[in-house]
């Protein structure tokens, strides 16, 4: 199955909450990049990606996929895109095979094969109900529901954050080989542990308190911090007015 | 070449809000569970037999009837509730499907889940009613209470739904229940005071020929209506869901 490449631009994207307020951002997004989004809670990283996914209304500027505002193009949009939420929701007295059965009907582009096969890597047990898993098994079980329509936008919120450092290994190893690098596809996650965007992101967008702090390839950064690890850099460069 | 493209891609969208449609209709039937649809009719079943052994008074017919009736009626609105509290309403809002097809399937499944209420009620007001009322055909007293039940209690549960949509959890909690007490009462005195008993009502209306002609055609219309604002709004609280702050994560 072939997905048609997507691009983001945000031109002045922000949002003003009682509590938060996330400052105007500019970016664009090409198909085919690996973009880590970092920063530590109340960064407002869920809130950009919730945007570009679709799944947010209220807010400044204009966020273009595909060159067109997203919130023109919803609902059709979110089927082009996979997305994997902080939480995983669903109902939860179904099962596994029940829940991809249910969202297969959603997605022109869902591929029942690749689905299995995805469900094989990750090892998960297709008749567990959703209510039973645990916390790992429930973001590996999003990563197969946002994945097996092979989107060409792949959005990953926090998919490594609360799972054991085993199951993340586990996690980064099959996101790194569905979706590899060099393809058309637009990888974008958001993250605070460093050492994740090393291994999975060749662009990292750095955010602070609501601001763009830096937009750097990872070969950038690296070269102008001599060759330092990915994630001392980050960790300096986030932390530098803590 | 940019027409055909414009026609088979509406076409496929149009067939995948089809397959939404269904898919999300079998959910909403499936989510219920038999357990629940068994213990109504069991319910409906005991109604008929104390009204066939003729050892229940107007009073308790009419309770039982209600029960029946409504227990049905209110299953899907009382989900739309459970949907908001657990975060599944989220879930479902966020679907690449539209608002019209949500709220079409909930819609769908309560006039269903309503017609079965209907059905009981229409069943035990043609065995009981007519003893009561004197010469009347009971399969005409049947139809009628299962019209006006069905068509009652549809309207009601599209109602209940929009508004269950539309307004947050704890607001509902807070001041559903006050104004729900408030408008029973409010309906039964503007019943009494408009149509006296309601057994008097009923004797004169099947005495009339065109009577229940004219109150189905009063009633659909006003379903009808009811239904077609209920649907607007709720669509419209769909498009503009916001994630409950109040919604108890699993």
């Amino acid at each position: 199955m072939t997905t048609t490449a997507l691009s983001v631009r945000l031109a002045g994207f922000g949002v003003r909450y009682p509590q938060f307020r996330l400052h105007p951002i500019d970016l664009e997004l090409r198909a085919g990049e690996r973009v880590a989004l970092v920063g530590a809670n109340g960064a407002g990283k869920s809130t950009t990606l919730k945007a570009i996914a679709g799944r947010l209304h209220d807010y400044e500027g204009r966020v273009e996929v595909a060159s067109r505002e997203v919130r023109e193009q919803v609902p059709g949009i979110r089927a082009r895109i996979g997305f994997l939420p902080e939480q995983l929701l669903g109902f939860k007295w179904m099962t596994v095979a029940e829940h991809l059965r249910f969202l297969s009907a959603f997605f022109p582009t869902w591929d029942d094969d690749y689905m299995h096969e995805l469900l094989g890597r990750v090892a998960l047990p297709s008749a567990s109900r959703l209510g039973t898993l645990s916390k790992g098994m429930a973001v590996k079980l999003s990563f197969v529901a946002a994945e097996a329509h092979r989107p060409p936008l792949l959005i990953l919120d926090e998919p490594t954050s609360a799972i054991d450092p085993l199951m993340r290994g586990e996690l980064l190893g099959v996101i790194d080989e569905c979706v590899p690098r060099g393809g058309d596809r637009l990888v974008l996650f958001s993250s605070h542990i460093l050492e994740d965007v090393e291994r999975i992101a060749d662009r990292v967008i750095m955010m602070r308190r609501g601001r763009l702090l830096g937009d750097m390839t990872t070969r950038e950064l690296q070269e102008r911090d001599h060759g330092s690890p990915l994630s001392r850099i980050l960790y300096d460069a986030l932390g530098s007015d803590e | 070449m940019g027409a055909l493209s414009l026609e088979s891609s509406t076409m496929r969208w149009g067939r995948m809000n089809r397959r939404a449609f269904l898919n999300l209709l079998s959910i909403e039937y499936r989510r219920y569970g038999p357990r629940k649809t068994s213990l109504v009719l069991m319910l409906g079943v005991v109604s008929v037999a104390l009204v066939a052994s003729g050892n229940t008074t107007l009073n308790g017919l009419a309770f039982l009837l209600a029960t029946a009736g409504t227990s049905l009626f209110m299953l899907v609105p009382a989900t739309v509730l459970k949907d908001k509290m657990s975060g599944t309403m989220d879930f479902l809002v966020s679907l690449p499907t539209t608002a019209s097809v949500l709220v079409g399937a909930r819609f769908t499944a309560a006039i269903f889940f309503a017609a079965a209420g209907a059905v009981l009620v229409g069943t035990a007001a043609g065995l009981g009613l007519p003893p009561l009322l004197g010469p009347v055909e009971p399969v005409r007293v049947a139809g009628l209470a299962f019209l006006v039940t069905w068509a009652t209690t549809s309207a009601l549960a599209c109602a209940a739904i929009a508004l269950l949509i539309r307004f947050n959890v704890s607001a509902l909690v807070t001041y559903g229940p006050l104004i729900f007490v408030a408008a029973v009462f409010v309906a039964a005195y503007i019943y009494e005071r408009l149509f006296g008993h309601p057994l008097d009502l009923i004797r004169a209306v099947m005495a009339s020929e065109r009577a229940p002609y004219v109150i189905g055609a009063i009633l659909i219309l006003a379903t009808a209506g009811v239904l077609v604002a209920s649907f607007l709004l709720a669509r419209r609280a769909v498009e503009n869901y916001l994630p409950q702050p109040d919604s108890i994560d699993w």
